[in-house]
C-alpha cells in the first residue's frame, strides 16, 4: 500500500510497563494480559490517517531491562517519534522518566517528538501515580501527555495518532527535515500534500484523562 | 524399563570415548526423542558428569553428592537474615551494635543493606518470572516459579559482575523442564531422586553459551553477513538491500537458543544437538572462548534459508515481522541436518529446500 510518509517510533521505558501491549493494542487490536517479555526489540507497522495523508508507522518495541540499553540505543538515532511509558501502578516506574529522558535526548534527534504515556489507568485502585503528577512532569520537560489503558484500548489510538499528528505540524513548519533519512521520516510515493484542503486539520488535543 | 536399560548402559559402558560418541550421534540425529535419561545425557555433555577414561562413571556419585553439598553452601551463604546477625552479636556480649545493625545505616558492612540489595535483586527475577510460559502450567506452580526464583538468585549473587540478565529465566526453565520430566520417570532410582535443583543449577552455572559473554553483534554479523553470503548470496543481498540489521531477530534466536522460536519440546531437540556438538563444555574449566557456536550460527542460516521464499517476496516490513514471528515448523530436525551439512562444506550452497508457501 502506497503512503506519502513513513514516520519511525520507538517505544521506551521500565520493564513490565506495558510497552509491548500497547503496540499489539494498536497494531492487532488485542491485549495479552501475560506478554512475553521483549529480548532486545519488537516490531510493528500501521497505516494512520493524519489531514487526509496515508502515514506508514513502523513502531521499534524495545525491552526495558538495562542489560537491553546499549543494543536499544541505537534505535533512538533515526526515530521522529517517542513514546515514554511509566506504569501508573508502580511509583518507581514514575521516577525513573528522567533517566530515560536523558538517555533520549542524548542519543537521539533534536527533532524527536517525545509522548508521555502513563499505561494500565484501568488499574485506578492501584493507582501509585496521580493524573496530575504525569502531567506536571510532561510540562517541565516539554513533552506530550496521556494517560492509556492497553488493556481497555483507552487511548491507545490517541497516543500514536497525536504523535503523528505533532510530526506532521513539524514537517509543514519545515522543522523536520524529510531528505534526511535519520530525523525518522521517510517520504512515500503516495502525494504529500493534503489532498483536501477544505477539511479542516483535526489538531485539537485529545482528552489526556483516560477512564474518568 | 526403557530407561533404567539406557541408564545401566552409560553406566557399564567402560569405553567412555566410544560412549560419548555414541550419545552425541543420538543427540545429533535428532534419536534422542523421548529419552527418559535426557537429563543425565546433558549433564555429560555439559561437561558436570564428566566422562574420563580411568574411572568411567565410577566418580558421578561422589561427583553428584560434591555438587550438592556446594549447592546448599551457596544457599547458605547468600541467605542473609540480618535480624539473626543482630541476635548472634547481641547474644555475645549483651550490647546491639547499632552502627553495624542499623537498618538506616549507610555502613557497606550493614548486613541490612545486603538484606535490602537481596530483596530488590528477588523482585526482579520474580517480576519476569511472571511473565515465563504463561500458556504452560508446570511452569506456573509456585515450587517451580520458587526453585527458578532460588536458582537465578543464586547465580546472580555468584556472578555478580553480570547479574541477573532477562531471558536467563528462559534459558533455565527448559533444563528444569528436563530434569523434572526424567526424575518423575526414573523416581524409583534413588540417584534422581531428592534434591535435584543442585545440579540444575550446575548446569545454568555453566551454561555461558549465551550473550552475556559473547558479543552478540559480533555473532549476528558473521551469521547474516559471512555465512549467509556464502549459503545463499540472493537472501543476503535481499536483507541487505531491506536495511534488516542482523542483531534486530538473531539476538533473541542466540540468546535464548531458538526458545521463543519453536515449541519448546522442539526447543529441547535443538538443544540436545547443540550441547552435544559444543565439546567446549566438558573442558576443564569452562571459558566462553572454548565454547563453539558453530552450530547454532548453521542452525540461525538453514532457518533463514528455510523462509527464504517468504522473504524474497517481502519488503522490509514483512521481513522484519517473518524473522520476529517465525513460522510453525513441522520437524525441526531438518535444522540439524542442514547445519551439519552445511558446516561440512563451508563453500557450497544450502539445497533448495520444499518451497515454503
Amino acid at each position: 500500500m502506497s503512503y506519502s510518509y513513513l514516520f519511525k517510533y520507538i517505544i521506551i521505558g521500565d520493564t513490565g510497563v506495558g510497552k509491548s501491549c500497547l503496540l499489539l493494542q494498536f497494531t492487532d487490536k488485542r491485549f495479552q494480559p501475560v506478554h512475553d517479555l521483549t529480548i532486545g526489540v519488537e516490531f510493528g507497522a500501521r497505516m494512520i490517517n493524519i489531514d487526509g495523508k496515508q502515514v506508514k508507522l513502523q513502531i521499534w518495541d524495545t525491552a526495558g531491562q538495562e542489560s537491553f540499553r546499549s543494543i536499544t540505543r541505537s534505535y533512538y538515532r533515526g526515530a521522529a517519534g517517542a513514546l515514554l511509558v511509566y506504569d501508573i501502578t508502580r511509583r518507581e516506574t514514575f521516577h525513573h522518566l528522567t533517566t530515560w529522558l536523558e538517555d533520549a535526548r542524548r542519543h537521539s534527534n533534536s527533532t524527536m517528538t517525545i509522548m508521555l504515556v502513563g499505561n494500565k489507568c484501568d488499574l485506578d485502585s492501584r493507582r501509585a501515580v496521580s493524573y496530575e503528577e504525569g502531567k506536571k512532569f510532561a510540562q517541565q520537560h516539554d513533552l506530550i501527555f496521556l494517560e492509556t489503558s492497553a488493556k481497555n484500548d483507552e487511548n491507545v489510538e490517541e497516543a500514536f495518532n497525536y504523535t503523528a499528528r505533532i510530526i506532521n505540524e513539524k514537517i509543514e513548519k519545515g522543522i523536520i527535515d524529510v531528505t534526511n533519512e535519520m530525523n525518522g521520516v521517510k517520504v512515500g510515493n503516495a502525494p504529500t500534500a493534503t489532498t483536501n484542503l477544505l477539511e479542516k486539520p483535526t489538531t485539537s488535543e485529545p482528552k489526556g484523562k483516560c477512564c474518568g | 524399563m526403557l530407561q533404567i536399560k539406557e541408564f545401566e548402559q552409560i553406566i557399564m559402558s567402560r569405553d567412555s570415548t566410544s560412549l560419548l560418541q555414541g550419545l552425541c550421534t543420538k543427540s545429533l540425529s535428532g534419536n534422542l526423542g523421548q529419552s527418559t535419561i535426557r537429563s543425565i545425557i546433558w549433564k555429560i555433555f555439559l561437561g558436570l558428569l564428566p566422562l574420563n577414561k580411568k574411572e568411567g562413571t565410577d566418580h558421578w556419585n561422589a561427583k553428584v553428592n560434591n555438587d550438592r553439598a556446594r549447592y546448599e553452601d551457596l544457599i547458605k551463604k547468600h541467605e542473609i537474615d540480618p535480624r539473626k546477625t543482630q541476635a548472634a552479636n547481641s547474644s555475645e556480649d549483651d550490647v546491639v551494635d547499632v552502627t553495624f545493625c542499623d537498618p538506616l545505616s549507610q555502613s557497606q558492612s550493614n548486613p541490612w543493606s545486603e538484606f535490602f540489595e537481596n530483596s530488590e535483586l528477588e523482585k526482579v527475577i520474580v517480576q519476569d518470572l511472571k511473565r515465563l510460559y504463561p500458556e504452560y502450567p508446570f511452569f506456573r506452580t509456585e515450587e517451580i516459579q520458587n526453585y527458578l526464583k532460588r536458582m537465578l538468585f543464586i547465580w546472580s549473587k555468584e556472578n555478580d559482575d553480570i547479574s541477573y540478565r532477562q531471558g536467563m529465566h528462559e534459558l533455565l526453565s527448559p533444563i528444569l523442564l528436563v530434569v523434572y520430566r526424567d526424575a518423575q520417570d526414573i523416581s524409583k532410582y534413588e540417584y534422581m531422586m531428592t534434591e535435584e535443583e543442585d545440579q540444575k543449577l550446575k548446569l545454568i552455572l555453566n551454561l555461558k553459551i549465551d550473550a552475556y559473554d559473547l558479543p552478540i553483534f559480533k555473532i549476528s554479523n558473521r551469521i547474516q553477513y559471512l555465512l549467509l553470503e556464502k549459503k545463499d548470496p540472493e537472501l543476503y543481498r535481499h536483507l541487505i538491500k531491506m536495511a534488516i540489521e542482523p542483531q534486530i531477530y538473531l539476538l533473541r534466536w542466540v540468546r535464548l537458543l531458538f526458545g521463543r522460536e519453536f515449541h519448546i519440546d522442539d526447543a529441547i531437540i535443538l538443544w540436545d544437538a547443540i550441547f552435544s556438538d559444543c565439546g567446549g563444555f566438558r573442558a576443564e574449566k569452562v571459558s566462553s572462548s572454548d565454547i563453539d557456536l558453530s552450530l547454532v550460527e548453521h542452525i540461525s542460516v538453514a532457518m533463514l534459508h528455510y523462509i527464504r521464499k517468504s522473504l524474497l517476496a517481502s519488503d522490509s516490513s514483512y521481513c522484519l515481522k517473518r524473522l520476529m514471528r517465525y513460522p510453525p515448523v513441522e520437524d525441526v530436525h531438518i535444522f540439524i541436518e542442514q547445519a551439519l551439512e552445511s558446516r561440512s562444506r563451508p563453500n557450497s550452497l544450502l539445497p533448495s529446500m520444499e518451497p515454503l508457501t
